[in-house]
């Protein structure tokens, strides 16, 4: 099994509204995800899931408050540290595979191994053993119009992988697949988990909200703006606030 | 696994290579617009250059570059080392002088059959004849007291050998060749030209410089008169076709500015159109573009993509357009601009393509990747 160093996910007072005068989507958040466990976002549409899992990928800038990598608040760095850093450290998970139509599979997995600077003698080798591991290999050099969409999520999976990443991201992974190829694509992050990283991933399904290590609940307010319920927010699989927990002062 | 975080340029350039043929109808269109932009300024702009550097030829070969130092009325005394001195100039390509016509020349008895002897003039001369000189027959002086005929004193002498010795009233000289003397040496076709003894050299009546360049024509023939070892010199007269290297620089000049102004204006209009090819191929490939930045694509990689792309597209272009417009101005011209120019274009149009291509590519790379992720 490899193993992988993970990084420390901390938001501290996280506050998040898409533009000045908007309504605040997320309001001082605290939270921190540890190497080595799956945590999971959940709530309803709206709700600022996937606006906090961009925050987390510094695809976003906060508002207010922080967030940091291993202690290092990463919220503040110029745009192309930050790209360096998602590179080298982290993978993504879309909704809807988001592969590039005019390239076989194999270049779809190696597009992130391109940006993280890995020698592509050594990420091709990756990514043959990760498209045979999920069993797609047979694939490779075909393009995303002629997969199904199963397959095509299994080779974003691939590409999120490729890299070893620290840290992956997931989006609505499951979102748009059958109970099959769900379970493959969650049982690949649990694994990925074990082998000590942080994998974090904003989801509706219940079933992969029991099965993650830390759950994140974030409800919409009762007046009806988009902000992180004040009460019961958080859910640490009913031990009570702890590693991946995040909380309302 | 170690990651940089930085991608390797080999490996971007290698993905941009695939992403131009990935996304063909893009490239295409790129190419085939950087293709069209060479083809119409090659058969607007080239055949412009083309005939004007046709027209400047022939200007040139009428004899523009040609300074001539006479000694109009045979006193000035010019000494026969003035022609190597005249030669040693900057900017003077050639330098030959001319001694004075003996008397009559008469042919050669025993070489002439069927015509009355003729008179021709003979004149020595310093220095070396032109390298492509046009032979009829024989060869050029080998040797100091050598001579050569020019074809119309070989008809008038009647040198059916092309070879023989001539006299003159004190003595007999060997013709070695017969030649057609043009160009600066027109002059002498009509006459034997011998080649000095060394030590034997007659003052001369004539010294002919062509200079490299015709635009330094008056600044060489003035220090041609510096440069002259006379007796007299102020009896010599320095003669210059400056009315030609006028009017060299006046079509030079007229030719020249139409040429780029219309190359500016169809370069300008191609990196138009090509920056509207770009950008809907970014607008067309936004999906991309976010997702490549959520996986960890910088902005500067984004851009070098998109240049890349541009630039083999173009260069493809360029390519294909600029043997189109070569072969089209062959026929339509019937020759063909400079190398020089032909190179500067094929530059100068794949530059513009690229210049045409920044404005999108930053467009990509500035685009917000949450905005492109969360739109279906």
């Amino acid at each position: 099994m490899v193993t992988i160093e993970g990084v420390r996910l901390t938001a501290r007072d996280l506050t998040f509204a898409y533009r000045r005068g908007a309504p605040v989507v997320l309001d001082r958040l605290n939270l921190e995800c540890e190497p080595g466990s799956v945590t999971v976002l959940t709530g309803p549409s709206g709700a600022g899931k996937s606006t906090l899992l961009y925050l987390l990928a510094l695809l976003l800038p906060a508002s207010q408050g922080s967030v940091e990598w291993d202690g290092r608040s990463v919220e503040s760095l110029p745009d192309g540290e930050r790209s360096r850093l998602r590179a080298a450290h982290s993978g993504f998970v879309f909704q809807d595979a988001m592969l590039d139509p005019s390239r076989t599979v194999v270049d779809n997995v190696l597009e992130s191994a391109l940006f993280a600077g890995i020698d592509p003698q050594t990420a091709r080798q990756r990514a043959d053993e990760l498209l045979a591991e999920f069993g797609i290999s047979h694939r490779g050099d075909h393009r995303p119009g002629e997969i199904s969409g199963g397959q095509a999520q299994r080779v974003a999976l691939c590409r999120a992988l490729v890299t070893n990443p620290d840290v992956v991201f997931g989006d609505e992974p499951t979102g748009n697949l059958d109970a099959d190829s769900a379970r493959i694509v969650w049982d690949a992050l649990i694994r990925h988990a074990a082998c000590g990283a942080t994998v974090v991933v904003a989801t509706h399904d219940e079933s992969l909200a029991q099965a993650a290590d830390h759950t994140i609940v974030i409800d919409l307010p009762d007046d009806g703006n988009d902000s992180i319920h004040g009460d019961g927010v958080v859910v640490t699989n009913g031990v009570g606030v702890g590693n991946g927990a995040g909380e309302r002062p | 696994m170690t990651s940089p975080g930085r991608p390797r340029p080999t490996a971007l350039l290698a993905d941009g290579i695939k992403a131009t043929r990935a996304q063909l109808v893009a490239s295409v269109a790129a190419a085939l617009v950087v293709a069209l932009v060479c083809l119409i300024v090659l058969v607007t702009a080239g055949r412009s250059a083309a005939t004007e550097r046709q027209v400047l030829a022939s200007i040139e070969d009428a004899g523009s570059r040609l300074i001539t130092a006479i000694d109009t009325m045979g006193g000035a005394g010019i000494r026969p080392e003035s022609v190597s001195a005249v030669a040693d100039l900057t900017g003077v390509a050639w330098a030959i002088g001319f001694g004075p016509a003996s008397d009559a020349v008469i042919a050669n008895a025993g070489t002439v059959t069927g015509r009355a002897p003729a008179g021709v003039p003979v004149r020595t001369y310093v220095g070396a004849l032109p390298v492509d000189v046009t032979m009829v027959g024989g060869r050029l002086p080998g040797r100091p007291g050598e001579a050569v005929a020019g074809s119309g004193a070989a008809a008038r002498l009647g040198l059916h050998d092309n070879a023989g010795p001539v006299t003159t009233t004190n003595e007999s000289v060997p013709v070695v060749g017969v030649a057609d003397l043009t160009g600066a040496l027109a002059r002498f076709n009509d006459s034997v030209i011998v080649a000095a003894l060394p030590d034997d050299a007659p003052d001369l009546r004539f010294i002919y410089a062509v200079v490299d360049n015709v635009g330094s024509i008056d600044v060489v023939a003035t220090q041609v008169q510096a440069a002259l070892r006379a007796d007299q010199p102020g009896q010599v007269t320095i003669e210059t076709p400056s009315a030609i290297a006028t009017l060299r620089d006046v079509v030079s000049g007229q030719l020249g500015s139409s040429s780029r102004q219309l190359m500016a204006g169809i370069l300008g209009v191609g990196a138009i159109v090509v920056l509207i090819t770009m950008l809907s191929l970014v607008s067309a490939k936004r999906r991309d573009f976010g997702r490549r930045r959520a996986l960890g694509a910088s902005r500067s990689a984004i851009v070098v993509l998109v240049l890349t792309q541009a630039g083999l597209a173009a260069l493809a272009g360029a390519v294909v357009g600029m043997i189109a417009g070569v072969i089209a101005v062959r026929v339509l011209a019937g020759s063909l601009p400079s190398t020089s120019f032909m190179a500067g274009l094929a530059a100068l149009t794949v530059l513009a393509a690229l210049v045409g291509s920044v404005p999108p590519a930053v467009i990509a790379a500035r685009r917000d990747p949450v905005r492109i992720l969360r739109i279906p």
